[in-house]
């Protein structure tokens, strides 16, 4: 786990600013998707080693949705974005 | 008599003598000693006992690895066990105790545990406990505990305090010895911010104890003389006496800070030890290298000690170890020490090395004993003589001495290096682990890099600073310093241990470890690393191995015919030296353990009498005694008849707001909700109910238009936050497209709820508006004016009591003169605060659920909502997986009421329902009780329940069963509303 | 209906007041002050909005306010008094249709922290590097401070301001006392 977050919108930060909601690659299936699609989206996550995309919320910083994109074995940051895409 | 104070040298002050206590004797030291030097010079040679066998132990160390000067200081809630006595500071008062010993250190009835030594091997608990299970738990373990225990610790609150810091530099210098020096020179020459940071009092490291000038001048005072110049750089901060304890992720690293651990009366104002969080962009670990201890029989007599440490005792501290030593080395640190104890007038008796040449270099009168080894020692609580044995022929014979000192070679220090994950590596060039690859701009330099002779670390040092600096874009010219060159320091090939020892052959001092213990791990097949360290408990102790660790693995090389290579590590975690809870927790301790949040109607509910209750970070008024109620109930069960008669005032403040706006406010509050908002029309409140994905029940609140585009939410209290930032989840992330805005406004308001049929005539003697019901109707909600227009407040029509209600909410620092003027205005109308706990009766006489019901296993379709949710949405938060059949099931647990069929019996919440005649077992399980209260509006105890077919049993007769109170009342089940089921009431 | 005078309290009334840590008001350390009469508002504007931010500082340079940007589209405009009615409405008009403005005057409490030990104090609670050339007066950033979340700003190089919300109010101003106490701290609310 990364000790320090660079957020795109608040700069160098330490973890404990920071929510994680977890896996980031699975996206809202729409409505009338099949009900397997939603157990999948709901329930079934991957626990990848190496690369890993995450949801970071900066709780107590810009309060912000994050794009956190780090190395499971190294714990390197590789990107870290805003998760509605705002510069 | 053998060790003594030397009458002259060192680096303490003779004339600032020092009294303190070891064991309850005063003793005198000086100002400059350490406990450890201190006693030594006080010839305290037997300082404790093993943690296993209670052998007699003394100074090993003069460092942070110390394992055998374990003490106990201070008293009560100062009390501090397992301190390492080589790095405690006299100070004037200083009492000190040994630990793991009784009667006393002298004379310790554990020691036989030393004579059952045969069965105590390793793997001991793990064979001899195993059976029956059960006494383990209540017969060994206390049992091993008492006998094998370390310091006992108090009971009595800490008095002092800790705190935590935050600190951020371009470079991180860690240990102010040569290496470390060299670096801070060089750095403080640049523009760069640097910190330097050593565990020491004094700073200086291995050059307190040198005996060779750098820059023409003695070590020690060269030391000096950098500090004086790197205390006057402003780009430098030194952190004295702090320990390096954790490197993490980014370069952050941990370090504790003793502030006031070495003085005899503690500022107050001021924490005694302080946990820094270090933010580094480039890092140098120059932290040096551990002697070796050498494996041999009776290794760990009182009197023996690292050579290295014998040298620190000398030069540093004048103090000789004894008065007829005896070197056993394998390298030159024996040599050297022979040569600063000749220096000094200490007869040097044997030099015993296993190598089969003299040190060239060494001109002393000391006996060479080359090619030999020490079999075996004799004396109990002090060593009085030795067995050596020459390798070629095997002959043995003994010789008299007081003192030992031995080197097996040097460990670099390279735990911080690998804290994360990285593994050191052989180098049989260096005999020894060398640090990992460079990582992030942590670099290891002069003896942490497995680099000895002073030259090279002070050239070390300054280069590796250079170039850290230039990574970061500062230049500067490396310091360069004159010294002379010693002898090129080959080190031998390292020597495990001494074959077929006489007596037990310690590897780990501190957890009682030997020699045969490892052989036994390796016979019995526990021989990898990670397994014969915990089959054996070698590295297991406080010391975490840092004397024992590398010879234990060169052990198991020898043992399974590998090299040290091949066997490789154990993992290296922080803490590097342990560090205390109080430096941990900091400051969050007490009432400080987490922030108290203040409702802006605190003060006013204190003021009339409220009792509180804490719920999550809040403390909220429960109920309001009155003068002549002793019992909380006769208070609740006043409060709510008063409320369902006159009225009542309530402070909701803590209840989450937030204020939601844009121009797609409504569709966004129509796809978080089940329930439908998009019709919602302005100056109207809802009650929506807030699904998860699964379709399960999240949170419930009102929800009220404000403006075409501008909406307020309410929330519950515990899950505000947790709202609050699902909304900026679906709002952000899953649907940016929407114009949508949300901001917490919880703090910007005091809100009441005004409830009881009085509730209008009262609220009409303050809100400027028309209330009337026409004008403001059940769920009505809109801005009103207060007093003839002095403040405007939010007023919503809205009952959790069931009786006719508001909510008013005013800007936060008025509510208390809003309640105020709410209780007196109501005085004639029969007003009376109520708290939550007349809250929780009302709400449970209306059947009005709170997160008791709401435990995220429930749908709306249980709780009697299934047609609240819409059915025509396209989308919304839980919409499709809410379809699952098993959500969708009749037999769920579905809301009911529950009574006792008995008025006079009651029952608690947690409480089972069972068919009558049931047997209480699971499968017999029909649902529990979520809520209890006793009625006063009923006079007797109603509840609310989640069972099996809940609403199709409404009238059966079940069972209440407590399984803790061992309680079995008959109960009926009925409607959820046991108060005003047509609401009348509520619209009135 | 009957005449009330409503009056309010700040959320730092009652708090702990006077010198912790020493004796001597001239060798204090830190000084604390609550800053009770502040205007405070909250200006939220679509993503996509522009010129929100220039409009915003245009207004509080006239008007001697403070602006403290809370992230995208979300800042605080602190005032140490209120603004007259007539700037106020000028401010919603120009942001008519770009953004909202809320009042917090009362959901959040104003903390000024000055002092020569004032950084050496704030980096036990904050992780944000305080450096000057790091965080330079002017700058604002919303921080965690130790448990509490707050917005941090720095006025001069040893005046900061602290933007806390008004329930935490009380703990943070009791943690700020404790945290102080090394340097001799006054505190005045
Ligand atoms: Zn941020």
């Amino acid at each position: 786990m990364a000790s320090l977050i660079t957020c795109p919108h608040c700069g160098v930060r330490p973890k404990e600013e920071f929510t994680i909601r977890g896996d980031a690659s699975v996206t809202r299936p729409s409505p009338e998707a099949d009900g397997e699609v939603w157990h999948a989206y709901v329930h079934l996550r991957d626990n990848p080693r190496g690369l890993h995309k995450e949801y970071w919320h900066h709780t107590s910083g810009c309060r912000r949705w994050l794009v956190v994109t780090r190395d499971t074995v190294s714990h390197d940051v590789i990107d870290v974005s805003d998760a509605g895409a705002l510069a | 008599m053998s060790a003594y104070r030397l009458s002259n040298g060192g680096l303490i002050d003779r004339s600032k003598p020092i009294d303190f206590k070891f064991d309850g004797k005063p003793l005198q030291g000086f100002a400059g000693d350490t406990l450890a030097s201190a006693l030594l010079a006080n010839d305290k040679l037997l300082v404790g006992r093993s943690f296993k066998y209670h052998r007699p132990r003394g100074l090993l160390t003069a460092g942070a690895a110390e394992p055998n000067a374990l003490v106990t200081l201070g008293q009560d809630g100062r009390t501090e066990t397992n301190t390492r006595a080589t790095m405690v500071e006299l100070h004037h008062g200083l009492e000190a105790r040994s630990q793991n010993r009784w009667p006393s250190l002298d004379h310790d009835i554990g020691a036989i545990n030393g004579m059952l030594s045969p069965f105590l091997g390793a793997g001991f608990y793990y064979k001899t406990f195993m059976w029956p299970a059960a006494f383990w738990e209540k017969l060994y373990e206390p049992i091993i505990r008492k006998a094998a225990g370390l310091g006992r610790a108090s009971y009595v609150p800490d008095p002092d305090t800790y705190e935590k810091s935050w600190a951020h530099c371009d470079l991180l210098i860690i240990g102010a010895g040569p290496t470390g020096l060299a670096a801070a020179l060089t750095a403080a020459r640049s523009k760069a911010r640097v910190i330097l940071v050593d565990e020491g009092s004094m700073l200086g490291g291995s050059l307190l104890c040198e005996t060779t000038e750098i820059n023409d001048q003695p070590a020690a005072e060269f030391a000096a003389q950098a500090i004086v110049e790197l205390s006057a750089a402003e780009n430098v901060q030194i952190l004295k006496r702090t320990t390096v304890v954790g490197a993490y992720d980014d370069n952050v690293f941990g370090a504790l800070e003793r502030v006031q651990k070495h003085v005899s009366v503690i500022d107050d104002n001021k924490p005694v030890e302080r946990f820094w969080r270090i933010s580094a962009k480039q890092a140098i670990l120059a932290t040096g290298a551990e002697e070796r201890p050498l494996v041999f029989g009776g290794n760990d007599r009182p009197g023996m000690m690292m050579a290295g440490a014998m040298r620190t005792y000398l030069n540093r501290f004048a103090v000789a170890p004894g008065k007829q030593v005896a070197i056993f080395s394998n390298g030159p640190s024996g040599w050297q020490t022979a040569r600063d104890l000749e220096a000094n007038g200490v007869d040097v008796v044997a030099i015993v090395t296993p190598e089969t040449a003299s040190n060239k270099s060494y001109q002393g009168k000391a006996r060479i004993i080359a090619n030999a080894v020490i079999a075996g020692t004799s004396g109990e609580k002090r060593l009085k003589g030795l067995t050596i044995r020459h390798i070629g022929s095997g002959s043995e014979e003994t010789l008299a001495c007081d003192a030992l000192g031995m080197s097996g070679g040097w460990s670099p220090i390279v735990h911080l290096a690998c804290h994360r994950g990285d593994k050191p590596k052989w180098s049989d060039a260096h005999a020894a682990f060398l640090p990992p690859a460079p990582r992030d701009g942590l670099i290891a330099a002069g003896g942490a890099a497995g680099t000895y002779s002073l030259a090279a670390c002070l050239q070390d040092g300054g280069t590796l600073a250079a170039e850290a600096l230039d990574n970061l874009g500062h230049s500067v010219s490396r310091a360069e310093f004159s010294t002379q060159q010693d002898e090129k320091a080959e080190m031998p090939a390292p020597f495990w241990y001494v074959k077929a020892p006489k007596g037990k052959a310690f590897v780990d001092f501190q957890n009682d470890v030997h020699l045969k213990d490892l052989g036994l791990a390796v016979r019995e097949g526990y021989d990898h690393v990670e397994l014969a360290k915990r089959y054996t408990t070698n590295g297991m102790a406080t010391d975490q191995g840092k004397l024992s660790n590398v010879n234990a693995i060169g052990i198991l090389a020898e043992a399974t015919g590998t090299s040290p290579d091949v066997v490789g590590t154990t993992t290296f975690r922080p803490f590097y030296t342990p560090v205390s809870f109080g430096a941990l927790t900091g400051s969050h301790i007490g009432a400080h353990f987490h922030p108290t949040r203040v409702s802006p109607l605190f003060k006013w509910a204190e003021k009339h009498g409220a009792r509180f209750v804490e719920t999550g970070l809040w403390h909220r008024s429960s109920w309001f005694p009155k003068e002549g109620e002793s019992d909380w109930r006769e208070s609740v069960d006043r409060e709510a008849k008063t409320v369902r008669s006159h009225a009542g005032i309530c402070d909701v403040s803590t209840l989450g707001k937030i204020e939601i706006f844009g121009s797609d406010a409504a569709e966004f509050i129509n796809r978080v909700y089940c329930n439908g908002f998009l019709k919602l029309p302005v100056g109207k409140a809802r009650y929506g109910l807030m699904l998860r994905e699964d379709g399960f029940i999240y949170d419930d609140g009102t929800t009220s238009r404000l403006g075409e585009n501008h909406f307020f939410m309410t929330t519950t209290t515990a899950f505000a936050a947790g709202v609050l930032t699902h909304l900026e989840c679906c709002s952000q992330v899953l649907w940016p497209d929407l114009d949508v805005r949300l901001v917490s406004v919880s703090d910007q308001w005091a809100q009441m709820a005004i409830a009881g049929p009085n509730a209008r005539k009262i609220l009409a003697e303050i809100v400027d508006e028309d209330i009337s019901d026409a004008a403001f109707p059940f769920l009505a909600a809109r801005e009103v004016g207060l007093s003839g227009g002095q403040i405007k407040g939010r007023l919503f029509r809205i009952s959790f009591s069931g009786e006719l209600a508001f909510e008013l909410a005013v800007p936060a620092g008025y509510g208390e003169a809003v309640a105020d003027a709410i209780l007196s205005l109501g005085e004639d109308h029969g007003i009376t605060p109520y708290g939550t706990e007349a809250l929780n009766v009302l709400r449970i006489e209306k059947g009005h659920v709170t997160h008791a019901e709401i435990n995220g296993t429930v749908t709306p379709g249980d709780l009697g909502f299934g047609r609240m949710v819409s059915a025509k949405k396209p989308d919304f938060i839980g919409r499709v997986m809410l379809q699952r059949e098993g959500l969708q099931a009749t037999d769920r647990l579905r809301l009911v009421g529950i009574r006792p069929l008995d008025p006079a019996e009651s029952f608690v919440s947690g409480s089972h329902i069972l068919d009558v005649d049931a047997a209480p077992t699971g499968a017999n399980d029909l649902g529990h009780v979520t809520s209890s209260c006793f009625s006063p509006h009923l006079g007797h105890t109603i509840g609310l329940a989640m069972v099996k077919h809940g609403p199709e049993l409404i009238g059966e007769e079940i069972v209440i069963w407590n399984g803790l109170k061992q309680q079995s009342i008959r109960g009926v089940l009925c409607e959820p509303v046991f108060v005003d089921p047509k609401g009348e009431k509520l619209h009135a | 209906m009957l005449e009330v005078q409503l009056s309010a309290k700040p959320a730092l009334f009652g708090a702990a007041e006077g010198l912790f840590g020493t004796k001597d008001a001239s060798t204090a350390g830190i000084v604390l002050t609550a800053s009770t009469q502040s205007t405070i508002l909250q200006v939220l504007s679509p993503p996509g909005a522009t010129g929100v931010a220039e409009k915003l500082q245009a207004w509080v340079g006239a008007e001697g306010a403070g602006l403290r940007p809370n992230g995208p589209g979300n800042w605080f405009v602190v005032c140490d008094a209120q603004p007259p009615r007539e700037s106020l409405e000028a401010l919603s008009k120009t942001l008519e249709g770009r953004a909202e403005l809320l009042d917090q005057s009362h959901g959040r409490t104003r903390i000024k922290v000055s002092g020569p030990k004032v950084t050496q104090m704030l980096a036990k609670g904050t992780a944000i590097d305080l450096r000057e050339h790091q965080f330079a007066p002017g700058q604002s950033a919303p921080t965690l401070f130790g448990h509490i979340s707050a917005q941090l700003t720095r006025v001069s190089p040893e005046n900061f301001e602290i933007l806390v919300l008004s329930s935490f109010a009380l703990s943070l101003w009791d943690s700020l006392i404790v945290m102080g106490r090394e340097f001799g701290i006054q505190a005045h609310c």
